[in-house]
């Protein structure tokens, strides 16, 4: 069409034109989407980073200028436009239209609207210019940032929201550190991500500090809930694959048991595969050696300070001392001896542990006599016995029933003796499983899986030393149910080519149930770190309480059951008054049901209350206070 | 056979020197002469409607001896009788050969003034304006057509309307234009006076004549019009209906019937000629809106509400205008 090459640079200078203008609807529209964001900000709806708000009309301003300058308009358009535009009495319209219907006018009608066009400049008639639009979106903007300051900024805060900000913060980060390496592992259960992503996203909020105090906790107890049916969740699943994993190892043991021509017991082949698995597991014997190396030091520290203080004693009886010299050896004795008793704590506090570990270790494998050099010992002794019992036999001197009394004696200890000896039997046939590079390599990532487990187990048990790891525990007492059934009705050869699979499969859960119980645990931890948020228990330094055992209590049903009936008392207080009856509650008030509401949600309805009786009643002022005073202790307004 | 850029120009030359000459003797009234001449050009007829004493027989004159056409003019009165204009059948001849001839009566002319139509009965009015729209009568079964060019301006004064009979709407449809003439101005009243009362009066020279005027309404009917622009003549038109999702609030308010199809017509064809006029080959927007107050006001039937609160139909048309306009947006918003 001849048109068109007339208005191509119309249309050029158009499709800019409407690039601009859409770009500039785009920026408003970004602009209002920036608004609602710090409107949703401000509310505490949503946690909203201050890149967002300035991403959000960038982007939008830049997809309106695009698709305003993909929007090709019609060369109909165009003219109609630039009818309008030039004040051109409809030359192009017509004249498109009587080119394209062949009408005789259409030539005429043609030059006069190109001898029109020629006078016409595009970027006059399509300007790039400031749009009212702009000024919108400059508004919005305004309203947007300034909505955005105001619910951030710190300058209308008190000292003590201050305080808290900064304490959610600090929080925050230690939730933070905890929960990034784990969001990062690339085979995390779905789960276990959902719940990694939740406390990121109460990390970010706490990051904000726009949370209530109150809000953060309840949502805290929230999440530690959460977790721990997590990790039950993946705890019961590793239990079942493990059960299944130990059957089958136990299986495969008394066949190659069977093969080799050895009898073996459920249990003895129990207590042996707990032997290998110590075996297996070099770090926990490193771990004791270390405990044994700080004990001899300290012991020999010990020693060096009682020759010192010996030393001082000596110089202490000597006549002639000034009383400057006196008093000087008595200091140094007196410090001495607060070193001594400090040395002899440590030296407490290694035996405790040491005996901690050993605990832990039998706990994990059930075992009481699993140490190797008794059980050597005890059989040298019942060796010896043997031997001199034999010598005795052989003697004429004995009478029948002597002789018969040491033959049973002598036959109770050969049977001891072959129970003994037999771990050793059994050891060398298991020992031949072991050879299997496979199984070398399961041992292996089982016995790290164990360490990793144990160091959690620590961890979590921080601060209430001495609490067993309950996990490793549960999953040992599995162990030892599995194996004793499975030695009564596992016969199905099939089930034992599974046995590396399951063997693999169950290592897999339990590294993610170690790695979700250090994400349960780092949470808990941060949440235990912060200062000032009252948890049920004992008391905190900032006079909240803390939680003695984990913070989730407060979301637990009350049990309170009072034994102590209530006593109902009849009389008068105010003669001018009349009679009034009082109930007096002697000691916990009997709850029936244990409550199923969180505390913290029925606190405020408490308060109310006793704020509503103390308007009411006339109670003294001092008596007032000490009411609010409790209220405030116990985390109510 | 002309070249369009030739008949265009001839058109425009034409027209210009019939006006030229016209206003020699019509002195001021540039847009009522021009009216009647884009009717002329349109094959339509004016209704003039002013005070007595403004030209108006002077106009129909002048045009008359411009045109070198015939002219009549018939001051309808309540007696005149339908066949006082178109005419009858009289007996004629002497003795044994009388026969009845037809009598053609003031209609049979180029030119008709029909002063305060207004005045006559419906009846007369209707026998008039049935010959206008036919351009023929009917007297003893017989069809009488009207002789080309014809055109018919007729008048109406708009005070003393004691003793009239209003045209209908339907009659009133049939006028192309409805040309308010105004009270001269100042200058134009002064020019009046001192070239009538003179002793030489300025006549108006032939310079066209019948097969003129009907090649000016052919090359006019040539005149092509886009799609675009004739919808914006529709959306006049139907923006004048109360009715209508189009109309304007004043319309819906103060209009009691809108423009008829003929107005659609008139808007289309009066565009032509503006077009022409203007040196175009297209009829455009402006040439609409230029001939929509003339076409429209007497289409446009007002309600009591109108009447009470002053408005006309000039001004509803202005705003139908104003309407329309606004509806018809640069489809590039940049």
């Amino acid at each position: 069409m001849k048109y068109e090459a007339e208005l191509k640079a119309f249309a050029k200078r158009i499709a800019r034109a409407l690039a601009w203008r859409f770009a500039a609807v785009g920026l408003f529209l970004g602009m209002l989407v920036a608004l609602v964001l710090a409107g949703a900000d401000f509310l505490g709806w949503i946690w909203v980073d201050w890149r967002w708000l300035i991403a959000a009309p960038m982007v939008v301003a830049a997809l309106g200028a695009m698709l305003g300058f993909l929007r090709k308009p019609k060369t109909s358009e165009i003219a109609a436009s630039l009818d309008q535009r030039a004040g051109l009495r409809d030359r192009l319209t017509s004249g498109i239209e009587l080119e394209a219907a062949g009408h005789p006018f259409a030539h005429e009608v043609h030059e006069d609207a190109v001898f029109a066009l020629k006078s016409l400049d595009p970027k006059q008639l399509y300007p790039v210019r400031y749009l009212r639009w702009h000024s919108l979106a400059l508004v919005a903007g305004l309203l947007a940032a300034g909505l955005f300051l105001l619910g951030n900024t710190p300058v209308f805060d008190s000292a003590e929201r201050k305080r808290e900000k900064e304490e959610m913060k600090k929080q925050a980060e230690d939730i933070a550190e905890v929960v990034k390496p784990v969001l990062r592992e690339k085979d995390l259960s779905p789960m276990s991500k959902e719940y990694a992503k939740d406390l990121e996203r109460f990390a970010q909020e706490l990051e904000r500090a726009r949370m209530d105090r109150k809000v953060a906790l309840m949502k805290a107890n929230e999440l530690a809930n959460e977790g721990e049916n997590l990790e039950k969740q993946l705890r019961d699943r590793m239990n079942s694959h493990m059960n299944d994993a130990q059957k089958s190892l136990e299986q495969m043991l008394a066949e190659q048991l069977q093969k080799d021509g050895v009898d073996a017991t459920p249990e003895q082949i129990k207590r042996h595969l707990e032997d290998m698995m110590r075996g297996a597991n070099p770090e926990y014997d490193q771990a004791l050696q270390d405990l044994a190396r700080q004990q001899q030091d300290t012991l020999a520290r010990m020693n060096e300070l009682k020759a010192r203080m010996s030393e001082l004693q000596r110089q202490l009886q000597k006549p002639g001392q000034s009383a400057d010299d006196r008093r000087a050896i008595q200091e140094a004795m007196s410090d001495l001896q607060e070193e001594m008793r400090s040395m002899e704590q440590q030296l407490q506090d290694l035996k405790d542990e040491m005996a901690a570990n050993d605990q832990e270790f039998r706990d994990q494998f059930g075992n009481e006599n699993a140490n190797s050099p008794a059980v050597d010992k005890e059989i040298q002794k019942l060796q010896r016995e043997i031997a001199e019992l034999m010598e005795k036999l052989k003697k004429d001197s004995l009478t029948p029933e002597q002789r018969k009394a040491l033959e049973e004696r002598l036959k109770e200890l050969q049977k001891a003796l072959k129970e003994l000896k037999f771990p050793k039997e059994l050891s060398e046939a298991m020992q031949k499983l072991m050879q299997d590079p496979k199984m070398k390599q399961i041992m292996q990532r089982m016995a790290e899986l164990m360490k990793k487990a144990r160091l959690a187990d620590q961890e979590e048990g921080e601060g209430q030393p001495g609490e067993p790891p309950k996990i490793t525990k549960e999953q040992i007492e599995e162990l030892q149910r599995a194996i004793d059934e499975m030695a009564k009705n596992l016969q199905d050869a099939d089930f034992r080519k599974q046995l590396l699979d399951d063997l693999k499969q169950m290592l897999d859960e339990m590294e993610e149930l170690v790695i979700g119980q250090g994400m349960c645990m780092g949470f808990c931890l941060g949440m235990g770190i912060l200062p000032g948020l009252p948890m049920p228990g004992g008391p905190m330094p900032g006079g909240a309480y803390n939680g003695s055992d984990r913070i989730n209590k407060l979301s637990d049903p009350v049990k309170g059951e009072g034994k102590t009936k209530n006593a109902r008392i009849s009389g008068e207080r105010n003669p001018n008054q009349g009679k009034e009856t009082y109930v007096e509650v002697k000691g916990p008030a009997s709850l029936g049901k244990p409550s199923q509401v969180p505390y913290l949600k029925v606190l405020p309805k408490y308060q109310q209350a006793a704020e509503e009786a103390l308007r009411k009643q006339k109670v003294p002022k001092d008596q007032e206070k000490r009411v609010r005073d409790y209220f405030r202790a116990i985390g109510g307004q | 056979m002309m070249e369009p850029r030739e008949q265009a120009q001839w058109f425009r030359e034409t027209f210009e020197s019939i006006r030229e000459e016209v206003s020699k003797a019509v002195i001021g009234q540039t847009d009522v002469v021009e009216g009647v001449l884009v009717a002329l050009a349109a094959n339509e007829h004016v209704l003039l409607e002013g005070l007595p004493g403004l030209g108006k027989t002077l106009l129909v004159r002048s045009l008359s001896q411009a045109l070198s056409l015939q002219f009549n003019r018939v001051q309808f009165t309540p007696d005149l009788m339908p066949a006082d204009i178109t005419g009858t059948n009289v007996l004629a001849g002497e003795g044994g050969a009388r026969s009845f001839e037809f009598r053609p009566g003031p209609i049979f002319t180029n030119l008709l003034l029909a002063d305060e139509i207004n005045r006559a009965t419906p009846k007369t009015q209707s026998a008039m304006l049935e010959a206008m729209q036919e351009r023929a009568t009917t007297a003893g079964g017989k069809r009488h057509a009207i002789p080309q060019p014809f055109l018919v301006m007729a008048t109406q004064n708009p005070i003393e309307q004691e003793g009239t009979y209003p045209l209908p709407e339907a009659q009133l449809d049939r006028f192309f234009f409805k040309i308010l003439v105004p009270f001269p101005s100042r200058e134009d009243l002064a020019r009046i006076v001192t070239a009538t009362t003179g002793n030489e009066t300025a006549q108006p020279q032939p310079v066209a004549n019948a097969e003129t005027v009907l090649k000016l309404r052919e090359i006019v009917r040539n005149v092509p019009i886009a799609d675009p622009v004739l919808q914006f003549a529709i959306s006049l038109v139907m923006a004048s209906h109360p009715d209508s999702s189009d109309a304007p609030e004043e319309v819906r308010k103060y209009c009691r019937y809108g423009s008829s199809p003929r107005g659609a017509q008139a808007l289309a064809l009066a565009g032509r000629v503006y077009a022409l006029l203007d040196g175009r080959y297209h009829v455009a927007k402006d040439d609409l809106v230029k001939a929509s107050a003339p076409v429209l006001r007497h289409r446009i039937v007002l309600n009591f509400e109108a009447e009470a609160d002053g408005i006309t139909a000039d001004n509803l048309v202005e705003r139908i205008v104003e309407h329309v306009r606004a509806q018809d947006r640069d489809p590039i918003a940049v």
